[in-house]
């Protein structure tokens, strides 16, 4: 196991706990915390994906930008003083686990039936030519050029659907 | 003109209908936003939107003399295409038609919504007309995020917001389910591209991943065009929606989200029939079964259109797993023959309901056939079209699904179809029943019958008609639009025992 193994492990290990940690906190702000690391963990792997600039991307935009903004819905709504549970009553445990069990299983067939890494390393050659940048944006706005811009007129669309729905008067 | 997509510059031509519509949209955002809110400032921007509408029907007939050097590009420009392309944006048009009153009487003088409606239509182009994964998945966001606000609309009533919240919460759920499938179709062939994935699938040997995958996307477009069991949204959801949404909703967006199904299955997956017949089918016989004995005890109209349009959708999932030329033909024949009667039945009961939709109960509609006989008239052609009693477009639709179930060996769905048609005439009949056989209850009233909703009437009664006795040309058209779609139909047939 070289270090770049160990690394991953590292950090696949925090971003699962941590995930886990923050869908059982019951309140929400340590939730969110739960989250950032998770993400921040997530970056990490992109680094050793060699994807310096998603890497950096995924720290600026969601732990950054996005995790601001949740914190504010939370501090505004005021959430995390009285709890009810989801899950009432035995019967609905048993479901739970039930599914649970079904979605492990599921992971495990995936994972036994999961192709073998696929050759030769074509990333790095790529980000050598290219840098990390332009490994990025180069198919996005050639290949992909049409699914960026229905994307922007997606935003658009939902921006203009909640305003209308927000901001009138009944 | 010939479209070669290796030029990316080439994409601004090949989506020139989707492109026109977007910018007419956002045109029509700019000059809302500097509107006063008045009735009559709403119904310019809904002109407006027609003629946007139009302008988008010139780019798409433009359309029919493009070329394309390959079918593997993300957007396709076939016939079927283009078919669903003037589908979708008739509908739209007539839906925009038969809101121009309704919007006023109900106070929903916003322009956005047509704006709205407008970019739900671009959503819906490009659905029906990628090649793409991707593109499919963002084109569905595109077309529900615009039809979830859509829906809730009517702020003033709570149905409306507790319909927008049910549909926007199966909405986001069922999007999750249709991702997944994606991811793992990319999973398994390596390429987002229908047109490539095709070729990459051996029937032979199929790995896990694909079938999870195929699997996830049955489930996802089954909540997408509500076929039973993922059908327990449609009824509140249309319900609650605004009448004209509701018939938007019935109409153009189960066509959408059926011609990507279509897509997808029967042209990127044909190969595979095998695999995902025993799923469709199981979807079918339920989506043609339970719909049409729950609408039975129906006693609101909008609810038991609801249900029809459940039952409906299982006979297009014939028309789909037969996965045949026939199959996609009789598809689009049946896509515009229902909107048409969907999109009309819907407009007498918007005008029928009154100020905020009260008259909804199928008690109010006793006596109708004496105090309106005009509305009970066209009511009665639609509810006959819909339970597909000749000589009506129904019928001709029903008889072309069937033909192709059969040519596809699919005895036992033809006969359920022929069997929950026979029940369905129950409900639709009761309806007529009560409007021409009961005493009158209460008394509607007056009822203002705008130009413009007469106009649709019109227009929906005469293609009812016209599809009914005369089907052969457009279904020639229906046939020449799928012509080259599905090379497939032969292989099938060797593949099933």
């Amino acid at each position: 196991m070289d270090i770049s193994q160990l690394v991953f492990y590292l950090f696949a290990g925090v971003a699962v706990a941590s995930g886990v940690l923050m869908i059982t906190r019951k309140n929400p702000v340590y939730s969110a915390m739960y989250l950032v690391l998770t993400l921040f963990s997530v970056a990490a792997i992109y680094v050793l994906l060699d994807a310096h600039f998603l890497a950096a991307l995924q720290i600026v935009i969601y732990a950054g930008a996005i995790l601001v903004l949740f914190l504010f819905v939370i501090m505004l709504l005021n959430l995390g003083h009285d709890f009810v549970p989801d899950l009432r009553g035995k019967f609905w445990w048993f479901v739970g686990i039930g599914l649970g069990l079904v979605l492990f299983a599921e992971l495990f067939v995936l994972a036994r039936n999961a192709p073998e890494a696929s050759g030769p390393d074509v990333l790095a050659p790529l980000l050598r030519s290219q840098g990390a940048v332009g490994a990025v944006a180069e198919p996005l706005f050639e290949n992909y050029v049409v699914a960026v811009e229905v994307t922007g007129v997606l935003l658009l669309v939902a921006m203009v659907g909640a305003v209308v729905i927000a901001k009138r008067k009944v | 003109m010939l479209i070669d997509f290796s030029n990316h510059l080439d994409y601004l031509w090949a989506l020139l209908p989707e492109t026109v519509l977007t910018a007419g949209a956002l045109i029509l955002l700019m000059y809302d936003g500097f509107a006063r809110r008045r009735s009559s400032d709403s119904r310019a921007v809904g002109w407006g939107s027609l003629v946007v509408l139009s302008l988008a029907i010139v780019a798409n007939i433009w359309l029919m003399g493009v070329e394309e050097a390959s079918r593997t590009g993300m957007v396709a420009i076939d016939g079927y295409r283009i078919f669903t392309n003037f589908l979708f944006l008739g509908a739209a048009a007539l839906v925009v038609f038969i809101s121009f009153d309704y919007t006023t009487r109900e106070g929903m003088t916003q322009g956005e919504f047509y704006a709205l409606l407008l970019f739900a239509v671009v959503g819906m182009m490009l659905l029906a007309g990628s090649r793409d994964l991707i593109l499919i998945f963002l084109g569905f966001e595109l077309m529900s995020i615009a039809v979830y606000v859509l829906v809730g609309f009517n702020r003033r009533d709570p149905r409306s917001a507790e319909a927008a919240l049910k549909y926007f919460l199966l909405g986001a759920f069922s999007s999750a389910f249709l991702l997944y499938g994606m991811a793992m179709l990319y999973g398994a062939s390596g390429t987002t591209n229908l047109g490539i994935m095709r070729g990459l699938f051996d029937a032979g040997r199929l790995s896990i991943v694909a079938i999870a995958g195929i699997a996830l996307l049955a489930i996802g477009f089954g909540f997408k065009v509500s076929a039973v069991p993922f059908h327990v949204w449609t009824p509140d959801a249309y319900e609650g929606a605004p009448t004209p949404i509701t018939a938007f909703l019935a109409a153009a967006i189960k066509a959408s989200a059926f011609a990507a199904f279509i897509r997808i299955f029967v042209v990127a997956l044909g190969d595979l029939h095998e695999y995902w017949e025993g799923i469709i089918w199981v979807l079918a016989m339920l989506t043609m079964i339970v719909p049409n004995v729950i609408a039975l005890v129906q006693d609101n109209i909008k609810r038991l259109l609801a249900y029809s349009s459940i039952a409906h959708a299982g006979y297009l999932l014939v028309a789909l797993i037969a996965a045949n030329e026939s199959g996609m033909a009789s598809f689009l024949f049946y896509l515009v023959a229902y909107t048409a009667m969907i999109v009309g039945a819907f407009a007498i009961v918007l005008a029928l309901a009154g100020k905020g939709d009260e008259r909804q109960r199928l008690s109010d509609y006793a006596g109708l056939g004496w105090t309106h006989p005009w509305a009970a008239a066209v009511l009665s052609i639609f509810l006959v079209s819909l339970a597909g009693l000749p000589p009506t477009a129904g019928f001709i639709g029903k008889f072309y699904i069937l033909q192709a179930a059969v040519e596809a060996d699919y005895i036992d769905l033809s006969v359920v179809l022929v069997v929950t048609t026979l029940i369905s005439y129950w409900y639709y009949l009761r309806v007529i029943v009560s409007m021409y056989m009961k005493p009158c209850v209460a008394e509607i009233g007056r009822v203002p019958w705008g130009a413009a909703l007469r106009a649709v009437l019109v227009v929906c009664v005469a293609i009812t008609v016209y599809l009914g006795i005369l089907p052969s040309w457009p279904l020639l058209k229906a046939r020449q639009s799928v012509e080259g779609l599905v090379p497939v139909a032969e292989q099938v047939a060797d593949v099933r025992p």
